[in-house]
């Protein structure tokens, strides 16, 4: 069983402080969701536990090892990092960008081992985009193409998945979709931290939910402690009239 | 790329190479190629053997040296209009040239010229990763290539501009504009080993051009090691494509042009491009090399550079006007 512990994370970019003392811990099979306003450090704090970058102070250990100490390759196989930058560079097809989640364990001037096709062909009926085998991804829709990017993050098989507001910009079909997806890979037993603003889904679908702000962290808990009405009108400025309650909305086939 | 591809595509490169050996503005050389077989001797076999044999062999090889590193860049910049030039590889491997030109260091050894080309590569790719430090970003990266390529083009310039008289200066003229009119086996031995490493080191770390699709930092969370894979790419095209230059002067576009020509068949994933590129460079270089025998007036010879960048830059242009808004 994997656990991430982040404690007392620092960050700055060119000595501009964004991350303050953040802390957060989490196991095998929970969904932690990092909400906040733009800019609060949610992205910062999923580089931190990626490896992506070093914190200044604190420490994100996974399962008692500092994810900086890790080589890049081991370190891959076992942190999925899905970027809120999702463009490719290249038209490439659905399922050659899938694979690149096996990148961490392809060896040089070798084919994919049928362990990595296997996982290929998983991630992909998980996120449910099989038929969009052969397609290219630029002729995808933005729905369809945050499903692609994130069935190549579920092959990678990784015990810790860090998603960088995954469903922002999709309809609520398809925010449906991720979410059911991103909460069945925590059954299956992998850490999945995600920035998301959407918070009536957040309080749906997160086992733990993280406020932050201005580079803090401002509460976190259970959605019901973590989200209460002063948190919700000093961070947001916003209120909910009757309480902030989970999303209601389900898939219909 | 599909096997059938793949064999056209060395079926393309055995031919062009062939008729580069034997391809002449008078017809073909068969008849001198059946007396070398059969080792007898001629005029026509000593022009084959001694003059037409390393100058097939050169052009395969510094064109699939531009061919490689084009496809390298452009799968590290994610950028298809990047190009050896960009990173400033061709112009500080003739600033070494001219610089050999202008002390008339050719006196010494006529190998001073690619001695001091491929220094001039490794010097201007130094100066490039100074530049640009050891986690630059890919547009830091093509701006310190050009920063480059202007110091090496101004200094190129200034050299001319002090030459001591025109024949100096004709001579610096002629080496930029590029050829493989004076091939020999010394030219062979020099470029050969360098455009190999550079071009097999490019090969070596081609894999973590896929990943890079996904942008850089996408890339580092997929275990690529970043400041390992630039010194990699830049160091091999530093090689592949200052090889080539020290021995044939300045070629421009193959490195442009091959990938993009080739991308359609290997579904635009950059790591596959790598080889392929390599065997269209030393087709297309070669061609264009049969090219220029061909145009060439008596006593006015066509340059390969200068064929290859008339052809190249409306592709460019094309090119430049065609990937605006869109994935290739």
């Amino acid at each position: 069983m994997s656990q991430l512990e982040l404690s007392g994370l620092c960050a700055q970019y060119d000595g501009a402080p964004v991350l303050h003392e953040a802390s957060l811990s989490a196991g095998a099979g929970q969904v932690v969701a990092l909400v906040g306003p733009n800019g609060a450090g949610k992205s910062t704090l999923l580089r931190c536990a990626g490896g992506l970058l070093a914190p200044s102070q604190g420490q994100a250990l996974l399962d008692g090892q500092a994810i900086t100490a890790l080589a890049d390759r081991g370190r891959a196989r076992r942190i999925a990092y899905l970027a809120a930058d999702t463009s490719v560079a290249w038209s490439l097809e659905v399922e050659r960008l899938v694979a690149l989640g096996r990148a961490p364990f392809l060896q040089p001037l070798r084919r994919m081992s049928t362990e990595d096709e296997a996982a290929i062909t998983s991630a992909m009926e998980a996120a449910d985009i099989t038929h969009l085998t052969g397609r290219r991804v630029d002729s995808l829709s933005s729905g369809e193409r945050a499903r692609v990017h994130l069935a190549r993050v579920l092959a990678t098989g990784a015990d810790l998945i860090l998603l960088d507001e995954p469903i922002a910009a999709l309809d609520p079909r398809h925010q449906l979709r991720v979410m059911e997806i991103v909460r069945a890979s925590a059954r299956q037993g992998a850490i999945v931290v995600m920035a998301i603003h959407a918070l009536d889904l957040a309080v749906r679908y997160a086992d733990h939910v993280v406020v932050m702000d201005e580079g803090r962290v401002r509460a976190q808990g259970s959605a019901h402690e973590a989200l209460t009405a002063e948190l919700l009108a000093d961070v947001f400025g916003i209120a909910v009239d009757g309480g902030l309650k989970p999303s209601a909305a389900r898939l219909i086939d | 790329m599909k096997s059938r591809h793949l064999i056209a595509l060395v079926g393309l490169v055995i031919l062009a190479v062939l008729a580069n050996l034997l391809v002449s503005r008078d017809g073909l050389l068969l008849g001198a190629f059946g007396d070398l077989l059969r080792g007898e001797e001629s005029l026509g076999t000593r022009i084959l053997a001694e003059l037409r044999f390393p100058r097939a062999i050169l052009g395969a090889l510094v064109g699939a040296g531009l061919g490689a590193s084009g496809a390298a860049l452009q799968g590290f910049f994610r950028n298809p209009l990047a190009d050896p030039g960009i990173v400033g590889v061709s112009a500080s491997s003739g600033l070494g040239a001219v610089i050999a030109l202008y002390f008339g260091l050719a006196g010494i050894s006529l190998l001073m010229i690619p001695m001091a080309a491929t220094l001039g590569g490794l010097v201007g790719v130094g100066f490039l990763l100074l530049l640009a430090g050891r986690r630059a970003s890919s547009t830091t990266l093509i701006l310190s290539g050009v920063a480059v390529s202007a110091v090496a083009s101004s200094m190129t310039a200034l050299l001319m501009n002090l030459s001591p008289n025109p024949w100096a200066l004709a001579e610096i003229a002629y080496w930029l504009m590029g050829s493989l009119a004076d091939a020999n086996w010394n030219e062979v031995r020099f470029a050969a080993p360098l455009i190999l490493a550079g071009t097999t080191l490019l090969v070596l770390v081609r894999n973590d051009l896929d990943p890079l699709s996904l942008g850089e930092e996408t890339a580092r969370s997929l275990g690529v090691n970043l400041p390992w894979l630039r010194l990699a790419i830049v160091l091999g095209s530093a090689l592949a494509v200052g090889g080539g230059v020290a021995v044939a002067g300045a070629i421009g576009f193959i490195g442009l042009v091959v990938p993009h020509l080739l991308r359609p068949f290997v579904a635009s994933r950059p790591a596959a491009l790598l080889l392929p590129s390599a065997l269209g460079g030393a087709a297309l270089l070669s061609l264009a090399d049969v090219g220029t025998r061909l145009l060439s007036g008596p006593g006015i010879p066509l340059y390969l550079g200068v064929l290859t960048a008339l052809l190249g830059a409306p592709f460019f242009v094309w090119l430049v006007r065609s990937t605006q808004g869109r994935a290739p």
